[in-house]
């Protein structure tokens, strides 16, 4: 994996910003799939770990021809998840925003995001306004929520956890304020 | 009770002056304090402040030790930081048993972070050390990274505690971090080293992770880090090889 993820979320202001922070890209067949989430993320960082290591492995396998199919297949892996292990929570403060994409788009969903931003370059726009369905509260679905295919491609898209009350900078320092290293 | 000798037809505080010269004797001739203070810190609390803390205090190491055996009775008169730092002062040679002391007393307290910058080889060694497992044993990691005390932070490391770790990370201080790393899971093989890493830095980490392992001498060790690197396929190939050169 050379090209940066396409979905991003900022850390919170606190001395552990990155607890319970995912982040994976899987490739399959023509389509990517890029997922960052946030889970458990005021439990001790050994718990959180193991709250991420099991979407990380919920996600293994992941699957589709195109970015429609591969993205309900990572939703569907998800859902299928024991929510006893993810954490004190049981998912309920989940966030998490995938895109899904192929040579023909992408499409963004999510959880739990009070905000996504996307980026392009110096520019970082409000992706959606704040009554649109993609944005919401915290915690892991009941059923595969609907993904939104945005007129441009190619951006970054990071998201705000519901609920976080952080400056945002500009890019690209707001790059380090998702753990981009 | 019989006043002891050094007290001996002295009416305090009038004579205080006088007990000072006659300590200062005694000290010098290297007789033991400790009784003189023990009965002041009952019957003349102020003298033994005078003794020990005043303008005119006694400087010898001898004495600065006798004087910490009442630091409970030193507080009364002045608290926090100040009798520590008054003793300290007066001998450079017994600035580490105040240190002790200070460390023992208040072992979470902030201000025995400068204070320890003045005393200690490494800064930050001995309250680390004490907090262990205490409530604000992170919160002291990070405060300490912030006074630059990283070669405490990566010794500490090595009791096999991952808070410095992440504290020295958080301060900007990648190589130190990789080393306190390593050290932590020498000493700890389930050390949670890469969930604190992950956790201050996000999930990005897989370059320090790479840097950790050619520090790794054990097997044990090895096979501990490897369990957490899922994530990580090209750390994991690394440890992976690594570990069967290790068998």
């Amino acid at each position: 994996m050379t090209s940066p993820p396409r979905a991003l979320l900022l850390g919170s202001p606190s001395r552990l910003p990155f607890n319970g922070h995912l982040r994976r890209v899987l490739d399959c067949e023509g389509a990517r799939v890029s997922v960052a989430a946030r889970v458990a993320a005021s439990s001790p960082p050994e718990e959180s770990w193991a709250a991420v290591s099991t979407l990380w492995a919920a996600l293994d396998g992941a699957t589709g021809r195109d970015r429609g199919t591969l993205c309900r297949d990572a939703w569907e892996r998800l859902l299928r998840v024991d929510r006893a292990k993810l954490g004190p929570g049981l998912g309920a403060d989940l966030t998490l925003l995938m895109v899904a994409e192929d040579a023909e788009g992408e499409l963004v969903s999510g959880c739990g995001l009070g905000l996504v931003l996307a980026v392009e370059g110096a520019d970082a726009r409000e992706l959606v306004d704040p009554r649109h369905p993609l944005l919401g509260e915290p915690g892991l679905p009941d059923a595969v929520p609907r993904a939104l295919g945005p007129d441009r491609r190619g951006e970054i898209y990071i998201g705000m956890p519901t609920g976080l009350n952080v400056n945002r900078p500009a890019p690209p320092r707001l790059f380090a304020a998702c753990g981009v290293r | 009770m019989r006043p002891g000798p050094l007290l001996t037809g002295l009416s305090l505080p009038r004579d205080l002056e006088l007990l000072r010269d006659r300590a200062g004797e005694a000290s010098r001739r290297g007789e033991d304090l400790a009784p003189l203070y023990e009965e002041l810190a009952e019957t003349a609390p102020v003298a033994l402040i005078d003794l020990t803390l005043g303008p005119k205090a006694m400087k010898e190491a001898a004495a600065v030790r006798a004087a910490l055996a009442h630091a409970e009775a030193l507080e009364r008169h002045s608290p926090g930081m100040a009798p520590y730092r008054r003793l300290a002062s007066l001998c450079p040679e017994a600035a580490l048993d105040v240190l002790t002391v200070a460390v023992a007393r208040h072992a979470a307290a902030s201000w025995l972070i400068p204070f320890a910058d003045k005393i200690e080889a490494r800064p930050g060694a001995m309250q680390l050390a004490a907090n262990r497992g205490a409530a604000p044993y992170a919160a002291l990691c990070w405060a300490h990274a912030a006074a630059g005390h990283f070669l405490a932070l990566v010794v500490e490391a090595g009791s096999g505690q991952v808070e410095p770790v992440a504290a020295l990370l958080a301060a900007g201080r990648d190589n130190d971090a990789v080393e306190a790393a390593a050290r932590a899971i020498e000493a700890r093989a389930d050390a949670p080293v890469v969930p604190w890493l992950a956790a201050v830095a996000g999930p990005q980490i897989e370059d320090l992770l790479l840097r950790v392992i050619p520090r790794l001498r054990s097997a044990e060790a090895a096979r501990a880090l490897l369990l957490h690197l899922t994530p990580f396929p090209k750390a994991r190939g690394v440890l992976g090889a690594a570990l069967r050169g290790m068998r």
